[in-house]
């Protein structure tokens, strides 16, 4: 078995290969900005059906009470 | 001309109860057609900020690619190695071979899945080989 020893390479553009790394870091920020964005986003989606389920529910409660009252009067 | 239904009568003893029951009734459905525009507007800020993220992959992909165009080209067998005795061996970890030869089996060219897939197969054949 071999393991790699150390060696020099010749960088000829280090200047470019600097700001690559630079803009590549940026741009793994904005990534993560945009992740967050996203979960941030699926949050307030969730919720919003969590509340819309809640108000269906609600609805359907209603809806039996006005039931209840018109149609089985003798129930309540 | 169809028979008129015969009107019934029925006694509401609460009728402020259900009148009010009615109305907030018909104030929940707005409230949920409200929600659902409000879902909409959630879903499109989503897309496009899927849009954005997908994007910016792809730019990071082109700078690493830019990054990888600017180092000098060395063929990794032709570094020079050390050799290493049975005592100093570290255990390895397994290298996880399945996504390789799923990137083998689906070698068919167009979609941009494949092509993913194909590329971490050759940076996965890569690695192996360091």
């Amino acid at each position: 078995m071999s393991k790699n020893m150390p060696v020099f390479i010749k960088v000829e553009r280090y200047e470019d290969i600097s700001k690559t790394i630079t803009k590549i870091r940026q741009m793994l920020k904005d990534a993560k900005d945009s992740l967050d964005k996203i979960s941030n986003l699926r949050g307030q989606e969730e919720r919003e059906i969590e509340e819309w389920n809640a108000e269906l529910e609600a609805v359907e409660e209603r809806l039996t009470t006005i039931e209840e009252t018109l149609l089985h009067p003798e129930q309540i | 001309m169809p028979a008129k239904e015969k009107g019934f009568y029925v006694g509401i003893s609460n009728p402020i109860d259900v009148r009010r029951n009615l109305l907030e009734t018909s104030k929940d459905i707005i409230q949920i057609l409200k929600r659902y525009e409000s879902l909409h507007r959630i879903k499109e800020e989503k897309r496009a900020e899927m849009n954005k993220f997908r994007s910016t992959v792809s730019e990071i992909t082109q700078l690493m690619l830019r990054l990888k165009t600017s180092l000098p080209p060395v063929r990794i067998e032709d570094l020079p190695r050390r050799e290493v005795t049975e005592t100093t061996r570290k255990p390895v970890a397994p290298v996880s071979v399945k996504r390789a030869k799923v990137s083998q089996e689906s070698a068919a060219p167009g979609s941009e899945l494949d092509r993913l897939e194909q590329e971490l197969g050759k940076i996965e054949d890569k690695l192996k080989s360091l």
